[in-house]
């Protein structure tokens, strides 16, 4: 009989909280578990706090501002981009993907119980944290502006921080289902890209600028903005604003009343994302399939690198790379070229978006390997070979994606082929500096890859933060050096990105022999956290 | 010339920490020999494997393998040798025969010897598997068959073997132990750990005991269990045999 309630909740959560804490300190060792707290708690008082500061600020003035339409449909809007598009996005990027539901098939714990566990543990994610006290931060400067609503304070923020984790969770696993039909999901985006990208080139250009031109197209702006702002106070959200101005006025019944829209559309998403994650949960694994045909090879190199690039393509994060391409086009025609439009930065931007893709396999290179790392390290292959391989089949792999992003950007974007060959020669060099960090984030850091899974799986906290200055760096020093280049030198902008990939690709080399000698000394604890 | 023994383990001990998992062990195997290398859970038999076969490095003490120093030349040592881990320890994403391929090319084999090699061993163990299926999706038995192809494959010399009895159906268990005792017949040194000790008993005539890291016997079956039972032996040296029931059933 299969057991429910708060027990088994409980068991899984601890279980989940206890393995976490052992693992990190098995990582990381007391004092890297204290480092790290510590770098987070700077990253916290600089950057975090000062945001949340701000935002308790923005809540209480435009929560002094109720009941105004202007100010309702500004929180509103906010607090739903807070829960809606942050579950959405961390959902995408991977999040939610908490607890190990393979091991719980075999207990007698209905799948309504791992998915309440796993919607609690989730909360722990990154996104949710520095989101959910965004809005808190918010939802407080509405409540405090509101004297008599802050009783109402907690009710609307578990609503809010519910449906993110709810979202994320979902987003994740359709995610997944998409990658499942990689193909179809290729083909649909691609036949959309082209058919925007002709409707807009046949569009007539209807760039007047007189006077009166102005004017019309303004007065229109402003019909749109007022027609969506009337439109955002029908949100969940501005329900929430409402009812917390409500109950600050003494209407109590009306405000709670106000929590019935809200708390309907939370329930019905709740039933919705539990039977999706249970199907998933309880379907059968299908069975990926990588090349069937039996494959050759010449070296152990590229005997590694073979393996390497079947195991990425296999997998269902790899296969999800190859629709970055597509998606940073439509970032670069839509949002981007909005903003930025035809700006220095596209080019370098979309490649370096583009490099993110692989940044988990380039940072956590055995990860697709899980056990069968033991069967690398038993054949007669040096550790260099090993690094060897591993580098040019994920090089091969995001050959590919790049040589698919600058087809569509020289296709469909027109843009120059000396802006496609620098931004070409950017991307190698930002993959040579993420394959020369990743071979000492992969032995010091090493954790399983899910393969039949978009979601991540526990990435290191060390390991996140890694990325996130790997990409940071690419993101910034790298590209701005193309940007710079293509401003102020434009003469120099292929040489200089050629002179840049030759230094990484140095830097590249002088540290291999030292990653190599990591890579011997961190053997066993490769095989630990893999084998 | 003199042949170098098949195996060399010179005072090798190795701690995790403050725990010592095996300590100061020496023994020496000639080329041909079949030993089996007994213990009870966390005697340090599997952790002595990781040593010999490259994975784990000794806290102290030297592995020869063949007569070459294991930390001098790993490369060389792993061409002669091969290994199957007691959990296997194999590359999920492929299909079996993509695997042995993979494994064989690895060793230098060519194609052709690979592949003829693979079907060989594929139709011995019976190891049938749908022509898509990938090895993370095998059966527990499929998987060892699919190890035990791999240790297998490029004729080592000497065969480290974890566990191989263990989840194989008694038919491929017998054509296991014939191929083991063929190998063995044609010079292969074999190491084999397993706590089924009939199978023991009957194909290994050397056997080492291990016991909370330490040898505490070494030697043929015939000097160690003097006219009795190995298991009866194996029992009596390292003790810790508990009668009694559960309390609660």
């Amino acid at each position: 009989m299969a057991v429910n309630g708060p027990r088994p909740l409980y068991a899984m959560l601890a279980a989940h909280a206890l393995s976490t804490r052992n693992r990190a300190v098995r990582e990381l060792g007391r004092s890297g578990v204290w480092l790290v707290s510590i770098a987070l708690a700077v990253m916290s008082v600089t950057f975090l706090l000062p945001l949340w500061i701000t935002l308790g600020g923005l809540g209480f003035i435009f929560g002094s501002g109720l009941p105004s339409l202007s100010a309702e449909a500004v929180l509103g809007v906010v607090l739903f981009g807070v829960s809606f598009f942050g579950g959405a996005m961390s959902g995408a990027m991977g999040g939610a993907k908490q607890l190990a539901w393979e091991s719980y098939r075999t207990y007698p714990v209905r799948t309504r119980s791992v998915f309440y566990a796993e919607l609690v543990a989730s909360a722990l994610d990154l996104v949710p944290i520095v989101l959910g006290i965004g809005a808190l931060s918010l939802l407080s400067g509405v409540a405090i502006s509101q004297t008599g609503g802050l009783w109402l304070l907690p009710l609307s923020f578990v609503e809010i921080i519910v449906a993110l984790l709810v979202l994320q969770l979902l987003v994740g696993t359709l995610a997944e289902r998409l990658v499942v039909r990689l193909r179809y999901v290729l083909s649909a985006i691609a036949l959309a890209v082209w058919a925007g990208a002709t409707l807009v080139a046949a569009a007539p250009e209807a760039r007047n600028d007189d006077a009166a031109s102005i004017a019309v197209r303004t007065s229109g702006l402003f019909r749109v903005v007022a027609a969506l702002g009337k439109a955002a106070t029908a949100l969940p959200t501005s329900s929430l604003v409402r009812s917390l101005h409500l109950a600050g006025s003494g209407q109590t019944a009306r405000a709670a009343l106000e929590h019935a829209y809200p708390m309907t559309l939370l329930a019905l998403l709740v039933l919705f994302a539990n039977r999706m994650v249970a199907r998933e949960m309880t379907s059968n694994a299908d069975t990926e399939l990588g090349a069937l045909k039996l494959w050759s090879f010449k070296g152990p190199v590229a005997g590694v690198a073979r393996l390497s690039f079947i195991s990425v393509m296999a997998s269902r994060v790899g296969r999800f790379g190859l629709v970055v391409p597509l998606l940073v086009l439509v970032l670069v025609r839509g949002p981007l070229a909005a903003f930025a439009g035809q700006s220095a930065w596209t080019i370098p931007g979309a490649y370096a978006y583009l490099s993110l893709v692989a940044n988990q396999f380039q940072l956590n290179q055995f990860g697709l390997d899980g056990h069968g790392i033991k069967a690398l390290l038993l054949l007669p292959i040096s550790e260099k070979d090993i690094f060897g391989g591993k580098a040019w089949g994920l090089f091969a792999y995001q050959a590919i994606a790049a040589v698919m992003l600058t087809v569509l950007l020289a296709t469909l974007q027109h843009a120059r082929l000396l802006d496609l060959c620098a931004g070409l020669t950017l991307f190698i060099a930002i993959v040579f500096m993420q394959n020369a960090v990743g071979r000492r984030t992969s032995v010091t850091m090493p954790r399983m890859t899910p393969r039949k899974d978009v979601r991540a799986n526990a990435t290191p906290i060390g390991l996140v933060l890694v990325g996130l200055l790997v990409s940071i760096f690419c993101g910034s020093v790298m590209s701005g050096l193309y940007v710079a280049l293509a401003r102020w030198a434009p003469i120099w902008l292929l040489p200089g990105m050629i002179m840049m990939a030759a230094v990484t690709a140095l830097i590249h080399r002088w540290s291999r022999d030292g990653a190599v000698r990591l890579f011997r000394r961190r053997r066993e604890t490769l095989l630990a956290a893999l084998g | 010339m003199t042949v170098p023994p098949a195996l060399e383990i010179d005072h090798v001990t190795k701690r995790f920490g403050d725990k010592v998992a095996v300590d100061d062990l020496t023994l020496a195997l000639e080329p041909g020999a079949f030993l089996g290398l007994l213990g009870r859970n966390g005697a340090g038999k599997s952790t002595t494997l990781k040593m010999v076969t490259g994975l784990f490095a000794p806290t102290s003490g030297t592995i020869k393998v063949l007569g070459t120093n294991l930390e001098d030349d790993p490369i060389l040592v792993k061409r002669q040798i091969g290994v199957m881990p007691e959990d296997m320890a194999l590359l999920d994403m492929l299909t079996g025969p993509q695997y042995l391929r993979f494994v064989a090319r690895m060793y230098g084999l060519d194609d052709a010897t690979a592949d003829l090699r693979a079907a060989e061993l594929m139709d011995k163990l019976d190891l049938v598997p749908g022509p898509r299926t990938l090895i993370g999706d095998y059966s527990f038995g499929m998987k060892k068959k699919v190890a035990l192809s791999a240790a297998l494959i490029h004729a080592p010399k000497v065969l480290f073997l974890d566990e191989p009895f263990e989840g194989i159906d008694p038919v491929t268990s017998r054509t296991i132990k014939e191929i083991l005792l063929a190998l063995q017949s044609r010079g292969t040194s074999i190491v084999l750990t397993s706590h089924i000790l009939e199978i023991v008993e009957r194909l290994c005539p050397l056997i080492a005991v291990l016991d909370h890291g330490k040898l505490v016997a070494f030697g043929t079956q015939e000097e160690l269990k003097k006219g009795g039972t190995l298991e009866q032996t194996f029992v009596d040296m390292v003790g810790g045999a508990r009668a009694g029931e559960l309390s609660w059933l």
